[in-house]
């Protein structure tokens, strides 16, 4: 059951791949960014699956994982953004955010451990830069359909996903250590809305390249 | 057991269900701030254009200005002296030439009168100070002399306007009997002032060729009437309707109402 779970994951995310590379040429800088982050990802589960049959342990993968994962995604949104600001406290949330991974690791000697406290603050990190860009477009909004551009499925997906994960690490360490059927109960919405942006980076890569520029600086 | 699991089904469906509801908001409030967003585009652009044509009819007063003030001060003098001159040459014995001092003089006195009545028809002062009904009066005289059957009707008591309005009423009056002149192949001009509490309504027709109602529009769009769009602006600078109605072979009406 886990394995066929991993391949249906590992399987849409091929399918962003073929697509990424289909449409590459049109895709802006934050797309191609998301395209090596999604590369990242392949390569990281199936690593992860392989560590996992070969040495039962597969936790430092992932621990290597998050920080290209908050880099790649830091410089994401640091391209989405149109404003300064916004801009700037990407990249500074983002450096804030390494550190602080770092520094959970370091505490909790989490090498060979799941990081709950590191992935509780990657999600807020991820989910206010979510919000910011979801500010950004109802301040400026400057297409007239926002449905049909593929930064906003992107960050749907983002925003779904991570936002679930606050609740599922933030509970983690708790379930873990108290009741663990609730936590390999909880693990099915996790993995559903794994899915979702999974299937939204999908969309948004079939949406290339959207029909107008749609970010424009207001500064 | 079974407790705890609906807890939990009960937990995703409220974060899920928040998020989704978070998402329709998000896309009803988008779509809201993005009509905004182009009625306030729209109405920048129009406040762009508006103030562009008010500094374009700024320039156009002025250098009409000048150039009226060019004809009177100076073109006009020198004609004047030139008419003097010929005076004096008429004593002169030889009745051919005698003659033909006479119809210069005659030719010269004509070219006066019409720089006089080009300079007056440009100065904005003058224009200001006589009104818009007179303006106009003044201004079908010229027509008149020019061959055409041209009628001023006035009904209700004249109000005078605010003084730039009232410019700008006599350029577009202006421009539509330039076109009657050039293009409609008229004989006969008719224009009517409505003066009522609320409004002015000003008619003007030619009993011309006419023109396609539809041509009228596309032209307009196409960039092509561009006296007709200078019309149709500067109409919309003082708030004023303009409305333009033609059928081929029956002359062309167009009718301007503005707020008094």
């Amino acid at each position: 059951m886990w394995l066929t779970k991993r391949i249906i994951y590992l399987t849409i995310i091929l399918l962003a791949l073929v697509l990424a590379a289909i449409k590459y040429k049109a895709l802006t800088r934050n797309m191609r960014l998301l395209t090596i982050l999604m590369a990242v990802t392949f390569c990281t589960e199936v690593t992860a699956i392989v560590c996992a049959y070969v040495i039962r342990q597969n936790s430092f993968v992932y621990m290597a994982f998050g920080f290209i994962q908050i880099f790649l995604i830091m410089y994401v949104y640091r391209f989405s953004f149109a404003q300064r600001l916004q801009r700037i406290i990407a990249l500074s949330g983002g450096y804030s955010c390494l550190l602080l991974w770092s520094i959970t690791i370091w505490l909790n000697k989490a090498w060979l451990q799941v990081n709950a406290e590191g992935n509780t603050i990657k999600s807020i990190y991820i989910v206010l830069l979510c919000l910011l860009l979801f500010m950004e477009w109802l301040r400026y909004p400057s297409v007239s359909n926002i449905l049909k551009e593929p930064m906003f499925w992107v960050n749907t997906g983002f925003f779904l996903f991570f936002s679930v994960n606050i609740f599922f690490w933030a509970g983690y360490n708790f379930f873990a250590k108290n009741n663990l059927p609730m936590l390999r109960m909880l693990e099915p919405i996790q993995y559903g809305s794994n899915l979702f942006l999974y299937l939204c980076i999908c969309v948004s890569y079939y949406l290339f390249p959207p029909a107008r520029k749609p970010y424009q600086k207001h500064e | 057991m079974s407790n705890d699991l609906f807890k939990i089904i009960v937990t995703g469906i409220a974060i899920i269900g928040l998020l989704a509801v978070f998402m329709i908001w998000f896309v009803i409030m988008y779509r809201k701030n993005y009509v905004r967003y182009v009625q306030e585009k729209k109405l920048l652009e129009s406040y762009y254009q508006q103030e562009l044509l008010r500094t374009q009819l700024e320039i156009q007063e002025q250098t009409f200005k000048t150039i009226s003030q060019e004809i009177h001060d100076n073109i006009g003098q020198v004609l004047s002296l030139t008419k003097l001159n010929l005076s004096m040459m008429e004593r002169v014995s030889d009745a051919t030439l005698k003659e033909q001092i006479s119809d210069s003089k005659k030719l010269l006195s004509k070219a006066i009168q019409n720089l006089r009545d080009l300079s007056k028809s440009m100065n904005t002062d003058n224009i200001q100070a006589i009104g818009l009904a007179r303006a106009i009066e003044y201004e079908l005289e010229l027509v008149r002399k020019a061959d055409f059957d041209s009628v001023l009707e006035i009904e209700g008591g004249i109000v005078r306007l605010d003084s730039q309005k009232e410019l700008i009423l006599f350029r577009i009056m202006q421009e539509a009997l330039n076109n009657i002149i050039k293009h409609a192949e008229a004989t006969a001009i008719h224009i009517k002032l409505v003066y009522t509490s609320e409004v002015l309504l000003i008619n003007i027709n030619d009993n011309g060729k006419g023109m396609d109602c539809g041509i009228l529009s596309t032209g307009i769009d196409a960039g092509k009437g561009l006296g007709l769009r200078n019309m149709h602006n500067r109409a919309e600078l003082i708030g004023a309707q303009l409305n333009i109605d033609s059928k081929l072979g029956y002359g062309v009406e167009i009718a301007i109402v503005v707020p008094v």
